[in-house]
């Protein structure tokens, strides 16, 4: 739980498995594949911050940082 | 039996899979197909013949899950839990099964007469994506249909599974979910959060079980897109080569219509000239002949002649950007921008197409560059001159001038 961190914090090119999400868009961000186990790998950011994109379940998504700040990963190793 | 019996069949599935594609192929309607995701906004429905059956066939707008409160979303749930179609075929994506599966294991829980079908086969093949029919049909207990489309692959098979399925022939025994391992321990916790995030999360865990076993990729990733992405999305080259390519864009469009618009408007002119001395030969009344050529004639002339050009070479280019990948993409890099504003990204493209009709209308509207201009002048001051012959005509008529107003506009001719 201490490793825990905020996906709009992970680093550009990090793997990482989320962990919980919490708030009312929930159930949407489970249809769009992140819940618990899902790996996630930040992509871009946009130019004046506020909106990134993760490669997830084989997609790219853009979430903005106050859909995304909801979400809580965890830290993978390089290849993990 | 000589009378034909009803079928309602419902074609569920994730937004842009296909399925309209399959709703037209099966019933020959012409149903408008886009991109855009929710293109299918309330049901749509068609009709075919299945052997000695009458098919009723529902287009349903895509959903992600039957548990979702969004708007859209609720049609298609309503439709499948209280309609009771006889046979609710779900189309999968075969790109991306790991998130159009859930669905249809949502489905397999209030029908036992689900099909599967596994569209876009074609563009999975392109991407090293291969499915295991066989053990999906296996794991899910499920009948499942390999289909391209929009090149009209798998239809035939389609139909054949959906005669045997109507007819008895072929039984399904959909192998659903353990309820129990989800359940919760009073009659309350059906309404509780946690239930539902426990439910929704069951069946995205059997899916990604399911396609563990199931879906096969070559590539880990797709590279050639990605090394445009890291071009096109990047905040240093991104916006630049957006602006060049937007800019690149009404340029063309606008250096393209204007020998078109000319053209147009000199056709319409002469073809005007042509009208105008037919209607004088007839001797048709002069306020009808300035309403038909002044008013109408001149209005739809300006309007083709101006909008036409431009809008037949925006739109396809515009079309072209899109099937490229590249809105969004705009409208994620300009997102950071845009927020600040309290607006959204993709507000850029309707501004953008907006503000181009803008500048397009004033652009015409003040056009100095014409070199018909001075025709076009021509015409539009003889139109006015008729309008207030024509005006004086009819106060004259009022006031028993007729005669001489007729004398003076017969000499204007």
């Amino acid at each position: 739980m201490d490793r825990w961190k905020n996906i709009t914090e992970i680093p550009v090119e990090q793997p990482c498995f989320v962990q919980e999400v919490q708030g009312e868009c929930r159930l949407r961000l489970f249809d769009l594949g992140f819940f618990r186990g899902s790996r996630v790998l930040p992509m871009y950011e946009c130019a004046g911050g506020g909106t990134r994109v993760y490669r997830v379940k084989d997609t790219l998504i853009a979430l903005r940082n106050t859909d995304a700040e909801r979400i809580a990963v965890e830290e993978a190793r390089r290849d993990g | 039996m000589a009378e034909q019996k009803r079928l309602c069949i419902a074609l569920a599935g994730n937004p842009n899979t296909g399925k309209s594609t399959v709703f037209n192929a099966l019933t020959g309607l012409k149903q408008h197909t886009g991109n855009w995701s929710g293109k299918t906004v309330g049901n749509a429905v068609g009709e075919f013949s299945l052997g000695k059956w009458e098919v009723e066939l529902y287009d349903l707008p895509g959903i992600y899950s039957l548990f979702s409160d969004c708007a859209e979303e609720c049609a298609a749930k309503d439709f499948i839990c209280y309609e009771n179609p006889d046979i609710v075929i779900v189309i999968l994506d075969a790109t991306s099964l790991e998130r159009n599966l859930p669905l249809g294991l949502q489905i397999m829980e209030l029908t036992d007469n689900v099909i599967f079908c596994l569209n876009l086969t074609d563009e999975a093949k392109k991407k090293g994506i291969s499915v295991d029919k066989a053990r999906l049909d296996e794991l899910t207990g499920i009948p499942v249909v390999e289909m391209a489309a929009r090149q009209g692959i798998g239809l035939a098979e389609l139909k054949e599974l959906l005669l045997d399925v109507a007819e008895g022939r072929r039984h399904i025994y959909p192998k659903g979910l353990d309820w129990d391992s989800f359940a919760p321990e009073t009659e309350e916790g059906y309404q509780t959060a946690a239930f539902q995030e426990n439910r929704s999360l069951a069946f995205l865990e059997r899916s990604k079980e399911i396609c563990a076993e199931v879906v096969r990729k070559k590539e880990e990733r797709d590279s050639h897109t990605e090394r445009i992405d890291k071009i096109i999305l990047s905040p240093k080259t991104g916006i630049p080569i957006m602006l060049l390519l937007l800019g690149g864009v009404f340029w063309i469009t606008v250096a393209g219509a204007n020998v078109p618009s000319d053209f147009l408007m000199q056709w319409f002119s002469q073809c005007g000239e042509v009208m105008r001395r037919g209607l004088v030969s007839l001797d048709t009344p002069l306020w009808l002949e300035s309403l038909l050529m002044d008013g109408v004639w001149l209005t739809v002339s300006w309007v083709v002649a101006v909008m036409l050009p431009p809008m037949a070479i925006f739109f396809p280019l515009f079309t072209l950007l899109e099937d490229f990948g590249l809105l969004p993409r705009i409208a994620f890099n300009l997102d950071g921008l845009f927020q600040k504003a309290g607006a959204h990204g993709k507000q850029a493209l309707t501004m953008g197409v907006g503000a181009y009709l803008g500048a397009k209308c004033l652009e015409r509207g003040g056009n100095r560059r014409n070199t018909k201009k001075n025709q076009q002048k021509r015409i539009a001051k003889q139109g006015k001159i008729r309008y207030i012959l024509h005006i004086k005509d009819f106060v004259g008529f009022l006031f028993d001038k007729r005669d001489e107003i007729k004398q003076v506009s017969e000499g204007r001719k």
